[in-house]
């Protein structure tokens, strides 16, 4: 019969795995993003392109620091240490930045390639999930202080 | 003295975290009930145009559609069944989590891997139905019409049930400290 714990560390590296893959993947779509918007004739699929650029590098750096959050999980045996909360922390800012980022990014690149701004549109799925996010940073910040006063007590 | 003071310091900035978290609870319990509601109507609707469709009573109206839009459509209801069995469960997470009690509770982490197992399993169906619609178009079998086009990532949406998974167990690891504490009380 399997502990809490060791379930949590089990999950803990199945998560930083996923992470790293992901993080993997990510990486290689924003460097076919930057390939294709350096290629590309028109300039709105130069602008969608550097847009695209910057939801997979943001997405590439949350997934790493999910990676290194969900080893440091397994490694301590425990989900609610400080590290984890201030990298939770990090992740739920950078998810909200990510709301704004492509579409600031496509902007932008229209504005220097002398196209007209016609929409700009946000990503409203990463912002919800940034505010869940923050919920989560509140509820381990707490589980920290139980673990703390477990580590105390034993 | 300054020890007093700096405890109710941290009662106080204690208190207004709570506040914090069951506002953020309320907000987060508001929008899952719209997303609850926009899914129900979206469900009808696909749900009738693929009656009226696969009955035929449109046939006069527009053109008939194609086992490919067929099989998008029902991929996309299906989708919307799992995204209504997923919204009420975090309706009831969220409804659960604003009474500012523990939000270590099994019966939260329960609704939580409920949640994660409906939204993985769902969207594993969407994915594989969405996969061999697009294999049997590439093959020439079905023929794709011009509306047919992929709009849900339904790879993505599975990854995010496992996670939510993963954070069930994380849940149910915090309910056995909290337990721990309780009983050390």
């Amino acid at each position: 019969m399997k502990t809490a714990i060791e379930k949590m560390k089990e999950t803990a590296i199945a998560a930083a795995i996923v992470s790293a893959v992901l993080a993997l993947l990510s990486l290689i779509t924003g460097i076919s993003h930057i390939v294709e918007a350096i290629g590309a004739s028109e300039t709105i699929s130069a602008a969608v392109s550097y847009g695209g650029m910057t939801d997979s590098l943001l997405m590439c750096a949350m997934m790493i620091i999910s990676a290194v959050m969900f080893f440091g999980m397994a490694k301590s045996g425990t989900p609610f240490s400080p590290k984890s909360v201030l990298l939770m922390r990090v992740i739920a800012v950078i998810l909200m930045a990510s709301s704004v980022a492509a579409p600031i990014t496509r902007t932008l690149a229209l504005s220097a390639l002398g196209e007209a701004v016609t929409e700009f549109t946000t990503n409203r799925g990463a912002l919800f999930l940034g505010v869940i996010m923050l919920l989560l940073v509140q509820i381990f910040s707490y589980g920290r202080l139980l673990q703390q006063e477990s580590d105390e007590t034993l | 003295m300054s020890n007093t003071k700096t405890v109710d310091l941290v009662e106080r900035s204690l208190k207004k975290d709570k506040k914090d978290f069951i506002t953020m609870c309320k907000v987060l319990e508001i929008v899952s009930i719209v997303m609850f509601a926009l899914c129900i109507m979206g469900a009808v609707l696909i749900g009738v145009v693929i009656m009226f469709s696969a009955t035929g009573i449109t046939e006069d109206v527009v053109e008939s559609p194609s086992p490919a839009e067929l099989i998008v459509g029902l991929t996309n209801f299906i989708f919307m069944l799992t995204a209504i069995i997923a919204s009420n469960f975090s309706v009831k997470i969220f409804n659960r989590l604003k009474d500012g009690e523990t939000p270590f509770r099994y019966d939260i982490a329960d609704k939580i891997k409920g949640a994660g197992t409906v939204l993985t399993v769902g969207c594993l169906l969407c994915a594989i139905a969405d996969f061999v619609c697009e294999m049997l178009i590439d093959s020439g079998v079905f023929t794709a019409s011009i509306a047919f086009e992929r709009h849900l990532d339904f790879g993505g949406y599975c990854i995010f049930g496992v996670i939510i998974m993963a954070l069930a167990y994380i849940f149910n690891y915090g309910c056995k400290l909290q337990q721990e504490s309780d009983e050390t009380l």
